[in-house]
């Protein structure tokens, strides 16, 4: 009963979607160096100076993005004193905490570094839930903290964001129609990075989700673990999501650009599900935390 | 945490270090004579577990406890608080007794496999004002909560205490991991506050309180 909390299928599909995105990368990487030459080297520099912005400025970006504004320990003594205490158990630093001015319930945690972190929970979350509810999801954002899922999202990111800038300079390269000596050699190879590089963008996009989904499920695990109560965070996931459908579509859509980091995306619609949704089904969510439910008992 | 774990997003919570706790039994005497600084009881507080399993070492603790206490003559008191954590006040004239009795229901949730929902004890102390030392049990280190009568923190005097209880206490080092662990909340959320009963004590009385 002891690890109640471990979930090697979880862990074994992670490894999955790693060797995954390695193995893409690496095959674009060869592309890269066999076809495209050396004006790459340019385009991965502008790449990398926007993940060292991405890396350095995604807590002030994100929170200034949301509206987010940190809290003093004087203005919200119960939050300060709840997050303070999960920190205490879990042993973290204790992060900053922001509060959005939103009727969209939600939570979302950013920042490079255990230290740097900023846990945010928008105003209508915590009129709506409960005190073990704020604790459970409250937890569920230090567990991102935890398990380092910016950096990881970030650096997943990077090398698809790199496909993505390249993509962008083949296409902007073919309109000019290209003009140089070796003109038709210059122009198969575009042809063939381009098409290359998109198929890269699309799985790499895709395997990002799926990684996103798990570490959502991660995050739920140590939410539970930290709290020791897996409920609580199951009852939060139903009432935000509850809540999710009556709330007015415009301040869903303002809000879709954050869905990575929320803690239940705010999608209108069921369209936009499955393959390309950053965060699990909130049902195949609960069930999991049932399952753990469960095995605490035994 | 190692770097495969954060990569596989399996987080683990740190086992808990009561050793370190009879650290503050020696360093009492110092405390007491230096710093004059006159024992007003203990406190240990553990976030509980949603297991029918955790309800039966909950009662099994209740047991200890009764038993032990009868034995050291020491008071206690079992409550939750508003956030949800138990609290185990105790009162005692005897600070060892105190330091054992704290020791001793860490040692059963740990034997019993909660461990991990351990949050913290707490010493209570007094000079002019009420002065607490915390004990973090993932870190296996105390720390100085001196709260001002304006619900502020008096700093300077924690930072004294730190610096002067150095070598005696395994002090923890991080000023911003010295969280107040609901010793002290403001005025409005008052409820959360642990209170333990005036030194001059009857016997039978039960009125050590955790409001």
């Amino acid at each position: 009963m002891k690890k109640w909390y471990r979930d090697y299928g979880l862990q074994a599909r992670m490894i999955l979607t790693m060797f995954l995105l390695a193995v893409v990368y690496l095959f674009f990487l060869d592309v890269l160096w066999a076809y495209a030459g050396v004006g790459t080297t340019g385009l991965i520099f502008i790449a990398g100076f926007f993940l060292l912005i991405q890396f350095f400025f995604s807590d002030k970006l994100v929170l200034w993005s949301m509206g987010g504004r940190i809290v003093t320990e004087q203005e919200e003594p119960r939050l300060h004193e709840t997050v303070s205490r999960l920190c205490a158990i879990a042993d973290l630093p204790k992060p900053k905490i922001a509060i959005v001015e939103s009727n969209v319930p939600n939570a979302f945690a950013t920042g490079r570094s255990k230290d740097s972190a900023v846990v945010a929970v928008t105003t209508s979350l915590k009129q709506k839930l409960s005190q073990p509810e704020l604790e459970a999801v409250l937890a569920h954002e230090l567990s991102h903290v935890k398990n380092r899922d910016m950096l990881v999202i970030t650096i997943a990111s990077f090398l698809s964001t790199v496909a993505f800038f390249l993509v962008r300079n083949m296409m902007f390269m073919g309109m000019m129609g290209g003009g140089n000596r070796d003109r038709d050699r210059g122009a198969g190879a575009a042809i063939i990075v381009f098409v290359v590089s998109l198929v890269v963008w699309v799985i790499s996009f895709l395997l990002i989700r799926a990684l996103s989904r798990y570490r959502e499920f991660a995050a739920d695990r140590g939410s539970a673990m930290i709290t020791g109560q897996p409920s609580h965070l199951a009852s939060a996931l139903m009432a935000i999501s509850g809540v999710m459908e009556r709330v007015p579509s415009r301040d869903l859509r303002e809000v879709e650009g954050m869905n990575a980091f929320f803690i239940i995306p705010a999608i209108s619609g069921d369209s936009i599900m499955g393959l390309l949704s950053t965060h699990p089904p909130v049902e195949a969510r609960i069930r999991a935390l049932e399952q753990m439910e469960r095995k605490m008992e035994f | 945490m190692g770097f495969l774990d954060a990569l596989l997003g399996k987080s683990r919570l740190p086992k808990p270090k009561p050793d370190k706790l009879f650290a503050i039994s020696t360093a009492y005497i110092t405390l007491n004579t230096n710093l004059n600084l006159k024992s007003e009881g203990a406190g240990i507080c553990f976030k509980p577990l949603e297991a029918s399993r955790f309800e039966s070492a909950e009662v099994e603790l209740r047991e200890l406890l009764q038993q032990s206490c009868k034995e050291t003559n020491t008071q206690y008191n079992i409550k939750k608080d508003s956030f949800g954590y138990i609290w185990v006040a105790l009162n005692d004239p005897e600070f060892e007794d105190l330091v054992t009795t704290v020791y001793m229901v860490s040692e059963t949730l740990k034997e019993k496999d909660f461990g991990e929902q351990l949050l913290c004890a707490v010493f209570k102390f007094r000079d002019d004002s009420e002065v607490y030392w915390i004990y973090n049990f993932k870190k296996a280190a105390f720390y100085p909560f001196a709260p001002l009568p304006d619900k502020k923190r008096n700093s300077s005097y924690e930072f004294r205490l730190r610096s002067i209880m150095d070598r005696e206490l395994p002090i923890e080092k991080n000023v911003e991991r010295c969280i107040r662990c609901g010793i002290f909340l403001y005025e409005k959320y008052d409820d959360c506050r642990i209170t333990w009963m005036p030194k001059s004590y009857s016997a039978s009385g039960t009125s050590i309180t955790l409001i």
